[in-house]
């Protein structure tokens, strides 16, 4: 990556030979920083976007939320002052993001989801786009706290045709299996990913997402004592096998973790710790995350659970480990303690803040299961 | 019920070879390599002694009049042989032999590599005669899927000639230079003379020995055949070797840095024949620094043989490969220290990145990596052996932290480099030793309490100093500390920083952000920065005892600006016109 200006090429000198997540993140955000001292719109816009984009794929999406009004500031700005937009598509691609997001956070209420959608609805209306993709992902945010406006959104999102800002199709497959799913019609959301799990539609985030959701299906029916045939759980092993290196690799959304390690404990769990041991810090990296930091929560409680009511329990853990301890012991019930409350808090915020119960409902289900 | 066979449409399966198994025509001529070398092998193999005596065998390549011929003088077809291996799909001469047989002596295994000939002819002519007949024959296949069988009249020498003429559109995959690139990709290792008869020339096109399978490798001639390979000056070559994949090759180091994600597209030969160049399978990941040859002779090659199985042999093989990589690495930096520093100057982030992703690299390699501190550049042998307490901090803190602990003498690590902070987790565990991230805490315990009765005599500059910084939102407190030439010392940690910046999204954003952002920052919880005041210093000390208000209020928030444009922090509120309006009052008092 170059820039035509030498001050950001200076800093941007490393920027090829590095790795997606934190090293590249605090690169552009010195860019960032200078565009900002040097008033320099376009590029206050487009390291923003850069950042956004890096951080919303590789680190915790929150920052994206931080940074994103501040580009449509800049960019209203810049349309006042020159009648030119620069990177308005690039922005319109990255308030489909927050829509989609949305439903990650507990932060984000229903009158303010309404308020983004319809700011985001009229900007990609001014822009000559539909908000195919946006109303699919409202459907979304929706599907567990108001199914009839769920249903409003999907239609929406049907009667709306694909245009140069929709998702890809692999994503949009995606995002339909996932309501569908969610809504637990499970033939139709089997028979519409149909392409997915034949792998004969992909990029870089599918199908390992679809895995996932395929799996926290069948993870939730475990929990719930309903038996899962023995071809799923085979072709279980095999996702998760894809999905866990799709994560090693940084590959994948890192919200989605817990579901991997959900499913290692109830199906895997010879595989969890090694899961654990890899991503031990993550409550503390993606804390404000509320949807990752909730199913890593639970998915440590069911480990914890798995362990078989034992108050300790020796392990070789990384320092960055919150109850990192030297001597290799742990205390499991402090630790269950600790994630349960993590767990609740986010559970009791997503009830408040969004009338979603989803998240309660796992929550018991989790505190319920007797392995 | 009755059985039915399958009827297989050959023009169908060619268009399948050509569109999906093999990646390009070009591979027609290392089929016909392919099947010239497994002659020659099986005539080795089902002859006497007696009968090989003087044998030698021979791959001659004649390209006259747009047209090829292709001779070997290996074991040849009977009529037999030519109905059951030239004109059955799938079936091949090597089909009879075990696995084992096939690994260690053949190439070929499949019986479709003669098909690839279509893809660039519409006619494939074969005149073989085979070592046990003295008849020789001549075989004419089609893509139709038709072909034609009859003794041939004349002479022939025991071995088999393929002759084939170029579809009009193939034209460019006869042309001399073509064919002789081609078989010098394909051959250039292969152990039998492959002579290329062109244009009135005879050229041998192989290397008759090959330079790291001589008894004394000679770096400079390895170096002279990577140049000639790969058109690259290469900064070193390390000689492989691998006894689980029978292999034998060369890596080269690059002279330039690569992502560690960048495939650098491996040859790999399979019995000397070339499988692919796109090996990235066959070093282990964090290889990814060097571009090898290697020459196998125990791998499976998959059915295109454009890459291999993933199977046990193959992973044995990477993992010693590997081995003899880590090994030259660390009798480099052992028994030649200046190669090594320039190894580590152009490559020294890919070490980096091996030693965080593989322990044993990581073992091998923390010793020699450096690591920017308040004392110098030291190695990690040099950290975990300073017997200090190792606190590390991201590149923004390091730059205002890195003069305070400087002057107390303490150890304070730069982890604005790349991977640095991995690594110290990673020595941490290894060598059993706290590694911290710099926090209020531990700047808490460098910055001495002031007594009871120093305290008191404080207050009413403290209350003056939180009056005059109020707009800027900093917390402000009264320590000591060395230098003592520093007046203030101004501190944020993290999660302060994730709520300015929230603040900050939050001041520029609309009705349609602005209830998320609040959302946001109550979760993050309100938090400050906090500019501490210095007990030894004499300009602080006055003012403590000063008595005008209004010249400690200004001198204050002078002081504070300087801290942060000293630590290189964002300037938000105007502070640059803030500064420059109370010197020019202070100026202005004093004049």
């Amino acid at each position: 990556m170059r820039d035509s200006n030498p001050e950001y090429n200076s800093l941007l000198a490393t920027i090829d030979l590095l790795p997606r997540g934190r090293q590249r993140i605090e690169i552009f955000q010195k860019c960032v920083d200078l565009a900002d001292k040097n008033k320099d719109k376009e590029r206050q816009i487009k390291y923003r976007l850069i950042l956004m984009d890096e951080s919303c794929l590789h680190d915790d999406s929150l920052k994206a939320y931080i940074v994103f009004p501040v580009v449509l500031k800049i960019s209203d700005e810049l349309f006042e002052e020159t009648g030119m937009r620069p990177y308005l598509d690039n922005i319109l691609w990255q308030y489909k993001w927050l829509i989609e997001d949305a439903r990650f956070f507990y932060q984000v209420k229903q009158d303010q989801f309404e308020k983004l959608l319809n700011d985001a609805v009229i900007r990609f209306r001014n822009a000559g786009y539909g908000s195919r993709s946006s109303y699919l992902h409202a459907a979304r945010y929706y599907v567990y706290s108001d199914p009839a406006k769920a249903d409003e959104y999907y239609n929406l999102f049907l009667a709306t045709p694909r245009d140069g800002r929709s998702d890809c199709m692999a994503c949009e497959k995606h995002a339909e299996y996932d309501f569908l799913l969610s809504k637990g019609r499970y033939l139709i959301a089997m028979h519409k990913a149909e392409p997915l799990f034949e792998g004969r539609l992909r990029c870089a985030d599918v199908p390992p997402l679809t895995y996932l959701s395929f799996m926290l299906y069948y993870s939730q029916k475990k929990l719930r004592g309903e038996e899962v045939p023995e071809e799923v759980m085979r072709t279980m092993t095999i996702y998760a096998a894809l999905c866990r290196k799709a994560f090693t690799e940084k590959n994948l959304v890192i919200e989605n973790l817990g579901v991997l390690l959900t499913y290692y404990v109830l199906f895997e769990p010879n595989k969890a710790l090694n899961l654990i041991k890899r991503f031990a810090d993550y409550t503390e990296k993606y804390q404000y995350n509320s949807y990752g930091v909730f199913y890593f929560s639970t998915g440590m409680m069911l480990f914890i659970k798995y362990l078989g009511g034992r108050d300790k329990y020796m392990m070789k853990m990384e320092p960055s480990f919150r109850f990192y301890n030297p001597d290799n012991t742990y205390d499991l019930p402090e630790m269950y303690e600790y994630y349960q409350s993590q767990a609740e808090k986010i559970a009791e915020g997503f009830i408040e803040s969004q009338n979603n119960g989803s998240f309660k409902k796992h929550l018991e289900l989790v505190t319920g299961f007797e392995g | 019920m009755s059985d039915y066979r399958f009827k297989v449409n050959l023009s169908g399966m060619i268009e399948i070879l050509s569109d999906h198994l093999y990646s390009s025509p070009d591979v027609y001529i290392r089929e016909l390599l392919q099947n010239a070398v497994d002659a020659v092998v099986a005539r080795k193999k089902n002859s006497s002694p007696a009968d090989l005596a003087g044998y030698e065998g021979n791959i001659d390549v004649y390209l006259e009049d747009n047209t090829l011929r292709f001779i070997d003088n290996g074991i040849g077809l009977t009529d037999e042989e030519i109905h059951k291996f030239l004109s059955i799909i799938g079936e091949s001469s090597k089909k009879q032999l075990d696995e084992a047989a096939l690994r260690s002596d053949y190439i070929g295994k499949f019986g479709i590599g003669l098909l690839s000939c279509f893809m660039v002819s519409n006619e494939i002519v074969v005149k073989t005669r085979s070592v046990r007949s003295e008849d020789a024959f001549i075989w004419i296949g089609k893509p139709d899927g038709t072909y034609t069988l009859e003794k041939y009249a004349e002479p022939h020498d025991v071995g088999t000639e393929i002759i084939l003429t170029p579809k009009p559109e193939c034209l460019a995959y006869f042309e001399p230079e073509r064919v002789k690139d081609l078989l010098l990709h394909y051959g250039q290792i292969l152990p039998y003379p492959v002579i290329l008869h062109a244009e009135g020339e005879s050229e041998r096109i192989n290397s008759p020995v090959l330079p790291w399978d001589k008894k004394n490798v000679d770096k400079a001639e390895l170096l002279a055949y990577g140049f000639e390979m790969f058109k690259t000056k290469f900064f070193d070559a390390i000689v492989l070797r691998s006894e689980a994949g029978d292999a034998t090759g060369v890596a080269y180091i690059l002279p330039y840095q690569v992502h560690s994600s960048a495939k650098q597209n491996h040859l790999v030969y399979l019995k000397n024949m070339l499988v692919t160049e796109k090996g990235d399978d066959i070093l282990p990941e964090w290889a990814f620094f060097t571009k090898c040859i290697i020459n196998s002779q125990n791998l499976r090659p998959t059915a295109s043989r454009e890459g291999f199985y993933n199977d046990d042999v193959l992973e044995k093989t990477r993992a010693e490969l590997g081995k003899c990589i880590t090994d030259y690495l660390v009798s480099m930096a052992h028994d030649n220290h200046a190669l090594f520093e320039s190894f580590m100057h152009i490559h020294e982030l890919a070490i980096r990145s091996i030693a965080c992703a593989n322990d044993e690299m990581f073992d091998t390699f923390i010793d020699e990596l450096f690591f920017h501190t308040t004392k110098g550049y030291l190695t990690g042998r040099e950290l975990r052996t300073s017997g200090e307490d190792l606190v590390y901090a991201d590149i923004s803190e390091f730059k205002h932290l890195s003069q305070i602990f400087m002057a107390q003498g303490r150890l304070l690590i730069n982890a604005g480099y790349v991977y640095t902070t991995d690594l110290l987790d990673k020595l941490s565990v290894k060598f059993d030793l706290p590694i911290t991230k710099v926090s209020v805490d531990i700047i808490d315990d460098m910055l001495v309490d002031i007594s009871p009765s120093d305290s008191e005599t404080c207050v009413e500059f403290l209350t003056i100093a939180e009056e005059a910084l109020k707009g800027y939102k900093v917390n402000v407190d009264m320590k000591r500390f060395v230098p003592s030439d520093m007046p203030a010392f101004y501190y944020i940690d993290d999660d302060v920083m994730l709520y300015q910046q929230v603040q900050d999204a939050l001041s520029q954003s609309d009705d349609a952000f602005s209830g998320i952002l609040q959302e946001f920052a109550a979760t993050v919880g309100e938090s400050y920065p906090t500019v501490f005041f210095n007990f030894n210093n004499p300009v602080i000390r006055n003012l403590i005892n000063c008595k005008d208000r209004k010249l400690i209020s200004d001198i204050v928030t002078v002081l504070y600006i300087q801290t942060l444009l000293a630590g290189d922090f964002q300037l938000r509120n105007n502070e640059l016109g803030t500064l420059n309006f109370k010197l020019l009052e202070l100026f202005d008092r004093c004049i």
